[in-house]
Formats: C-alpha cells, sequence, structure tokens
C-alpha cells in the first residue's frame, strides 16, 4: 500500500484546508478512498444526528502536482481506504494558511498508520529560514472485507438540475427559515425557476429565484407532453442549514437537483475536478 | 401573491388561509419602503417578547411590545419614511415579533426593498422582499395575526415641575452600559441640576455598587434640562431590554419625573431625514 501526493498551488491548498474544515464540521471521522483517477472524502455521521451525508470528489491529476498510489492487490480496481479524524487533519493542515512552498501527503507506517502532512512553511516572498511542519495524523487502514461498506455514495439520476444562486443569499435564507419550520420544499420547473417553500401554522414563506440556468433534465415518458416539466421535495430544514453552514469553500457554482419525492442533491462545484456533494432525503409534511 | 397562489394550485401549499388574493385597492393596509434596513433593526429591538400589537394609522405606524406591566417598548415610523402608505382608517393588530423578525432577515445583510399588505381582520400581513439588486429573487411571507387588546398608555406630565429631560450621543450611553456590572440585580439613575449631574448606578446581589457620573459639560451630553433632583431605581433585567435598540440609535432622549417612570427615546440611524424611532417605558421599583 502507497500513497503519496503534493500540492504546490497555493490556492489549492488554501482550498484543500477549506474542504477539510468543511468535513470537520460535519463529521468527527470521514472516510478517504484513494484509487488511481479518484479521491474521496465521504462524511457520513452515524444516524441520529443532523449532520447530512456530504462527500467529497476529486481528481488527483489535476489537483495534486505529483500523485502516485498503489493500492491493495486487486488487478482491476486497486483502492485504499482510510478512517481519518477530520480535526486532526484539519489543524495538522493549517499551515497551508499562510502560503508555503509545498504540502506532501503520505500515508506512513510508524507504530501504526498515519497520514503525514509534510509542509514546508518558508512563505514564497519573504526569505526567512526554512520552517518545516510534520504532522503525523493517525488514521485507520479499513480492510477490504469491509469495504462494501463504505462505498461511495452514487450521483442520482435527477429529474432537474438547476445552477443556483450565491451560498451567500441562500444559506442566510435557509438559517432564517429555519427557526421558523422543520422542514422546507424545493420546487424547480424547467423554466428555470426555483421555489424554497416553508408553511408552518403561524407563518407562510416562499422564496422565488428565477432564470436560473438548467443544468440537466430527464423527462420520464408520462411528462414528455408537458409545456413544462416540475420537480419538488420536502426535506428537513435543519440537515440543509447544517450544510450550508458547514460550506467553508467561497463557492461560486452551486447546483441543486432534485429528485421528486425523494432526494435533493446538492453540489459544489469548486474547480475543474474537485467538487463536494450532499444528498438529503426527503421527509413526510 | 401572485406567486404564492401558483403554489397553492400545485398543491405545495395548503393553508389557503394564509393566501389573500384580493385586488390591491381592497386592501385596508398597504405600505412600501425603500430600505428595509431601519425598519429590521427596529423589530429586532423589540424582539425580546412575542406578541407585537400594530396600530396603524394615517400618522404611520406604531408597533408596541410589552413586558408584563413593567415595560413597553414602542416602535413609531411616520408615513412620510414610506416610499408608498395607504391605510384605510385606523388598522390594529398583533403578529408573531419572532416571526416578523425571521422574514424581514431572509435576505440577511442585503439591501433590500419591503411591501407590506393587510386585508383586514382575520388576514395574514403579507410581506415581499426584492433585494436591490438581484431582480431574480424574491420573497414573499404571510404571517398569522390576531386581535389586540387596548395598549396602556403611559404618560410622563409634561407641565410637571419636575420633568427631567436629557439628551445623549447614543454610542457614548452605549459604552457607558457596557462598562456596568451586567450582573447586578438594580440600577438607580438620578438626575440633578446639582453635581452629580447624570448618574448611573448599579447595585448586586454581595452589595457591589458601580456609579458613573456624568457631567452636564460632558460633550455626550447634548441637551440638559434638569429642574429638580430625580432617583429611582430599576430592575436591570429590564433596563437591558433597551441595549439592542440603545446600539443603534444616534441620539437617545431620558426624560422622567419625581414619580421615576423612565421614558427612553431611541433615534435610529437613517440616512434620510426620516423618523424612526424606538421608545421604552419602564416603571421604578418601588422605594422600600
Amino acid at each position: 500500500m502507497k500513497f503519496r501526493a503534493m500540492m504546490q498551488d497555493p490556492e489549492y491548498m488554501r482550498e484543500f484546508l477549506y474542504i477539510v474544515q468543511t468535513l470537520s464540521k460535519l463529521a468527527k471521522t470521514c472516510v478517504m478512498k484513494i484509487s488511481m483517477d479518484k479521491v474521496y472524502f465521504v462524511a457520513n455521521e452515524e444516524s441520529g444526528s443532523a449532520a447530512p451525508l456530504v462527500w467529497v470528489e476529486i481528481n488527483p491529476k489535476l489537483y495534486f502536482s505529483e500523485y502516485t498510489m498503489q493500492g491493495v492487490d486487486s488487478e482491476h480496481d486497486p483502492h485504499i481506504v482510510l478512517s481519518v479524524p477530520t480535526l486532526n487533519l484539519g489543524t495538522a493542515l493549517s499551515l497551508l494558511r499562510n502560503n508555503p512552498c509545498f504540502c506532501k501527503l503520505k500515508l506512513t507506517n510508524l507504530q501504526f498508520p498515519c497520514l503525514t502532512v509534510d509542509i514546508d512553511a518558508t512563505t514564497k516572498s519573504s526569505s526567512d529560514k526554512s520552517r518545516r511542519a510534520m504532522h503525523h495524523v493517525p488514521v485507520d487502514v479499513i480492510p477490504r472485507c469491509d469495504w462494501p461498506n463504505f462505498a461511495v455514495p452514487v450521483v442520482p439520476d435527477c429529474k432537474l438540475v438547476l445552477n443556483m444562486p450565491s451560498n451567500r443569499l441562500i444559506r442566510g435564507l435557509i438559517d432564517k427559515i429555519k427557526n421558523l419550520s422543520p422542514t422546507i420544499i424545493f420546487y424547480a420547473t424547467s423554466s428555470g425557476e426555483m421555489n424554497l417553500v416553508a408553511e408552518t401554522d403561524m407563518a407562510t414563506i416562499t422564496t422565488r429565484y428565477q432564470n436560473l440556468e438548467l443544468r440537466a433534465i430527464n423527462i420520464s415518458e408520462g411528462d414528455k407532453d408537458k409545456e413544462q416539466i416540475e420537480a419538488s421535495c420536502s426535506v428537513d430544514c435543519k440537515k440543509t442549514a447544517l450544510f450550508f453552514s458547514a460550506l467553508q469553500v467561497p463557492s461560486n457554482e452551486l447546483s441543486c437537483g432534485i429528485v421528486d419525492d425523494q432526494l435533493i442533491h446538492l453540489e459544489v462545484n469548486i474547480r475543474d475536478g474537485i467538487a463536494i456533494h450532499s444528498k438529503l432525503p426527503a421527509v413526510c409534511v | 401573491m401572485q406567486h404564492s397562489k401558483t403554489l397553492y394550485e400545485k398543491g405545495l401549499l395548503k393553508n389557503l388561509k394564509m393566501l389573500t388574493q384580493r385586488q390591491y385597492s381592497n386592501f385596508k393596509f398597504v405600505a412600501r419602503l425603500d430600505q428595509i434596513k431601519t425598519f429590521y433593526t427596529g423589530i429586532k429591538a423589540l424582539n425580546f417578547e412575542n406578541n407585537g400589537k400594530f396600530q396603524v394609522s394615517e400618522d404611520g405606524l406604531r408597533v408596541t411590545v410589552e413586558e408584563g406591566n413593567c415595560v413597553q417598548a414602542n416602535l413609531y415610523i411616520t408615513a412620510s419614511c414610506f416610499a408608498e402608505f395607504h391605510v384605510v382608517d385606523m388598522v390594529t393588530f398583533g403578529l408573531n415579533m419572532n416571526i416578523i423578525s425571521e422574514c424581514l432577515g431572509l435576505f440577511a445583510g442585503i439591501p433590500c426593498s419591503l411591501k407590506m399588505f393587510y386585508k383586514g381582520d382575520g388576514a395574514p400581513l403579507v410581506l415581499v422582499l426584492h433585494p436591490n439588486e438581484e431582480a431574480d429573487i424574491s420573497a414573499e411571507c404571510s404571517i398569522k395575526t390576531t386581535n389586540i387588546d387596548d395598549v396602556i398608555d403611559y404618560n410622563l406630565d409634561e407641565e410637571s415641575r419636575t420633568l427631567n429631560v436629557v439628551f445623549v450621543r447614543g454610542p457614548a450611553l452605549a459604552n457607558i452600559f457596557q462598562e456596568l456590572n451586567k450582573a447586578a440585580d438594580e440600577l438607580r439613575i438620578t438626575l440633578s441640576p446639582r453635581q452629580p449631574h447624570f448618574k448611573i448606578e448599579t447595585l448586586g446581589v454581595v452589595k457591589t455598587e458601580t456609579f458613573v457620573e456624568v457631567a452636564k459639560t460632558s460633550d455626550m451630553i447634548m441637551l440638559f434640562n434638569c429642574r429638580d433632583t430625580t432617583s429611582a431605581c430599576y430592575r436591570n433585567t429590564e433596563m437591558r431590554l433597551t441595549h439592542k435598540a440603545l446600539a443603534a440609535a444616534s441620539k437617545v432622549a431620558i426624560k422622567t419625573d419625581s414619580s421615576g417612570l423612565l421614558e427612553m427615546h431611541f433615534m435610529m440611524q437613517s440616512e434620510e431625514q426620516a423618523e424612526v424611532y424606538v421608545q421604552f417605558y419602564i416603571m421604578p421599583l418601588a422605594e422600600i
């Protein structure tokens, strides 16, 4: 088993830190799944908590300047699956904020398996002496027989996917609505309209976004003749709010997909080859 | 409510009572604000009790919140503050302050315009929010209203020989209250034509005392008009209800007389000349 990755672009490194910080707000430990063409982080706090299921998808070839891995000896699809404490990893990476020269991630075996974070903290601008920080974050290697339990969630086939406006507006909005109503309905149409609806005995609140970009549409047989395709789903407001408040990344592009009465899929595209996903299950009103 | 009506037809909204469908001209109360900010600050300053009483007349809007029979807070917005203001006779209704406060804050921190509609007894108050810079986004809230009892009228006798009036700069007074002992039970305010001109004392549980004296020549005093010495104690928890209003105030008027009833006016910062202020009446503690 072998894993090494290196980052050199300061912007990428800062983003990586923000992503780990986002995960640490959602779960104590996350599952890191490393393969040749993808690195995944999955935060799935045990049932009962309000945290939503969130996973991060990284294309290592685009993201890391150097990347080597050797998975467990399966020829077709070599993998490494680790369980990583998010808070510790976040602390280890905190130096990435200061524009270091590089950051290396390595899977090492001291007395126990560790994810070693090696950061050269010499800032590019100043000429002071080299300062290097190395953190060993203890991780658990998940054996192959348990892999089926740690499968990466699949991006669902949504009936409608719309690109939503800036995160800042919607985060504040859902944060307020969660104080008034336990559930919120997402209702989208193929003409680029998204409605967020909350209804209680005391108040009815509807928020409308118009002229959104339609990213994908799946028309079923029954809907073929309809002028306008619609989809709606009611989800837990606290869970949704938690996803938005955990996001530490300055996101420009947020897309929201709806499967009628089943789930909502939120996707934040940070840049090519790196995205944060979340699935929110439907709840009955 | 055009937009919510379509949602009702789709079955996404279920409570028809919360939708208003009549024409504009039938509304008993319609108002439009180009900037929601000052109104929102005012509503937040009053959000210490759930029952808000709204009274609308041709002069403007008055929102009243009472805690027990000891504290009354009023938010006044004159009709001239509104870009559009239309009311039939006198309209009164009750609202949950927490809900209206959350609704007004939906687009937190972003400049918004607001329209309010009210059709009459039993109908909801409808708020329509539009962020100024985002044409494609809007929110409609309809909030259940209730009937209200009459509001107690507190009054200080303007003719009284002992009426003392002081105008203070808001930020300076806010600083003073920050420095006072927050755990104190009681707070004594003394106004006097002689020294100390303006004194705030706190009395704690274990007889700890702190006090601040402000001379009438101080920069923070804008007007000092005291005829006789007045001094009264107030419960600190009640005084602290004013803090949100105080934090947003540019100017504070403090009035009291020998009865000890304390009246405070908080002028809200507003770019225009518009008159928005929050007024508090606080009953004194009985002297033993």
